[in-house]
């Protein structure tokens, strides 16, 4: 497929004088699961509204699987999920899956039914009276039925008890392995993702810090210990370097550099590769 | 999509409906009741409120409902404003459901199409409901009062009053988002406009004919002018300079033979009865177009603003 799932280019946002979220330039290929990282703020809410056709870019351009994206216009494609999973609070679980279906062209009624009976969820029960883990599973089941080709899930976890967060995952990797849909999902805990995301984005201040396959930044990256009085005699550049009484941590992207005796190279986990980029602030060339 | 509509505003539009069910109850009931306890020569003359015993007990409770019951009727519209037309927006975004709402196939405007469909639908069928009361309760006395005594609750009329006053809630509720403060511009933008359309702007719908006699059912619009033998028109002062008499020192009591004499005719500017649904319909338009406009900014709104 030559199109991307999500193709970015100088996509922006501007909320009255700040910039929620500037010059983003993302592609990212169908079939992909991209987790989206960064602190309160960072302007991960912001992408995926816009990507949801709730927001309207300030700059740039925003196309999905081809097709430029707006509000106002219909996301047949796209289901949306946000943090509160909100839905209709006084209407009872068999009603909001009827709402979503006249609201939909594209609607299977029988999966979301057959979802939703199976997790045990009553069907007469108001969604207001669910349990946080519930109304999570039925507002992914609404998205589901809709059969979508991109999944926007908004801290889809954030708000749930680790129970229910551990169900959540578990049905969106099932949904994932039986649609084959392409996923962005955003949190601000790394160790959330890490099972589920094979595409990985960092966003700080709006900016997009690092983007790419998780793999791939798996390998490039690699960590180097070693004693302090030697840290300058490791060639390339660093994108940071700890010093801790004798012993100095650092953290390098490229290929591996030749070491001083004493020092050895260990494979870097995401939660830290994330940790580090954020702190090093904006994107950095790789070191070659 | 109607369906979602009518399943998130169902208890609104009864409540609704309730209000405007006992109020329109109130007045067949009234009205049921002047025409069983009166005879059918002295019912007419009953609906001006003025005490006579061959009213009974009624001018007491016409008169309290001339004076104080039809000011708050008034604001009947407004509270369609207030209760139906401020939520459709705002309450979307209150509880973040314009999340669910505004990201599935239905587009923002078929989905606020809708909503407007079905609470501007029922909000012409509320005022309807009420005009076909208060015209019954008021029917007998047509006869001698002619039909411009209803114009605020007319047929025609009311239930446009009542469409604007839907409509001007539901742009009220996107521009300020909030439920609250959609409410409070259909209650406060209401009262202007009402009071501009009822005192300024209604009496210059069709300008007024002069006519010699009053008929049933005339409305009398302005002071009275009069007529030289050329045909020219005159003010009454003016007049009485012409005519050189002096000024009479109380009101009322113009010297009127004296004029004739002096060849003026006294003519009285008047909306003939004739017009009553002409002038209907005029109204009905001008708060037609005032919801039209309030449609269009909270479409506008809804679909780049709040985007």
């Amino acid at each position: 497929m030559s199109t991307a799932a999500i193709a970015t280019q100088a996509l922006g946002r501007r909320y009255g004088r700040t910039w929620g979220l500037r010059d983003c330039t993302l592609e990212i290929g169908e079939g992909r699961v991209v987790g989206l990282v960064g602190p309160n703020g960072a302007g991960k809410s912001t992408l995926l509204n816009l990507l949801a056709g709730l927001l309207r870019p300030s700059a740039g351009d925003l196309e999905l699987f081809g097709r430029p994206v707006r509000p106002g216009e219909p996301t047949d494609g796209v289901a949306y999920l946000d943090q509160r999973h909100s839905l209709y609070e006084s209407f009872r679980v068999r009603e909001m899956l009827e709402a979503a279906r006249r609201l939909n062209r594209r609607w299977d009624h029988h999966a979301a039914l057959d979802r939703v009976r199976e997790l045990g969820i009553p069907l007469q029960h108001r969604v207001g009276e669910l349990s946080g883990g519930q109304r999570a599973q039925v507002a992914l089941s609404v998205a589901l039925a809709r059969r979508p080709e991109l999944l926007v899930l908004d801290e889809p976890v954030a708000s749930l008890d680790p129970l229910a967060r551990r169900d959540l995952m578990g049905s969106l990797m099932a949904a994932k392995a039986d649609h084959d849909c392409t996923v962005v999902l955003s949190s601000h805990v790394v160790s959330e993702l890490e099972r589920l995301c094979d595409h990985l984005v960092v966003l700080d201040h709006g900016r997009v810090v690092l983007s790419g396959d998780v793999d791939d930044l798996m390998a490039e990256h690699v960590r180097l210990t070693g004693p302090s009085s030697t840290v300058d005699e490791v060639r390339g550049a660093p994108l940071s370097c700890e010093r801790r009484g004798d012993a100095a941590t650092m953290l390098i992207r490229g290929p591996r550099p030749a070491l001083p005796p004493g020092w050895r190279a260990e494979p870097v986990s995401l939660e830290d590769l994330v940790l580090h980029h954020l702190a090093a602030g904006l994107p950095k060339e790789v070191a070659a | 999509m109607i369906w979602v509509s009518w399943r998130q505003d169902r208890a609104r539009l009864l409540g609704l409906a309730v209000l405007f069910a006992v109020l329109a109850g109130g007045y067949v009931a009234m009205g049921a009741g002047m025409r069983s306890s009166l005879s059918t020569v002295d019912l007419p003359g009953c609906f001006a409120g003025a005490p006579d015993p061959r009213c009974g007990g009624w001018p007491a409770l016409i008169a309290f409902v001339h004076n104080y019951a039809q000011l708050l009727l008034t604001l009947l519209p407004a509270a369609l404003g207030m209760f139906l037309g401020a939520p459709v927006v705002a309450t979307e975004l209150e509880h973040h459901t314009f999340r669910f709402t505004w990201t599935q196939s239905v587009t923002r405007g078929r989905w606020l199409g809708s909503k407007l469909l079905l609470g501007g639908g029922f909000s012409v069928v509320y005022g309807l409901v009420f005009a076909t009361a208060y015209a019954w309760w008021f029917a007998p006395a047509t006869q001698f009062e002619g039909w411009f005594p209803t114009f605020d609750f007319g047929l025609v009329s009311f239930p446009a009053t009542c469409l604007f006053g839907f409509a001007l809630g539901v742009a009220g509720g996107a521009v300020f988002r909030r439920t609250l403060a959609g409410a409070a511009v259909a209650l406060v933008g209401f009262l202007p406009v009402i009071v501009v359309v009822k005192n300024l702007v209604r009496p210059r719908l069709l300008s007024p004919v002069l006519t010699e006699q009053i008929h049933f059912g005339d409305l009398t619009v302005g002071t009275q002018v009069f007529r030289d033998g050329a045909g020219v028109i005159h003010g009454y002062d003016e007049t009485l300079a012409l005519a050189g008499i002096p000024r009479p020192p109380i009101p009322g009591m113009e010297p009127v033979g004296r004029l004739a004499a002096a060849g003026f005719t006294r003519l009285y500017p008047v909306q003939p009865a004739g017009r009553f649904w002409t002038l209907q319909l005029c109204e009905a338009g001008l708060f037609a177009l005032l919801a039209a406009l309030c449609v269009a900014l909270a479409s506008w709104w809804v679909r780049r603003r709040l985007a």
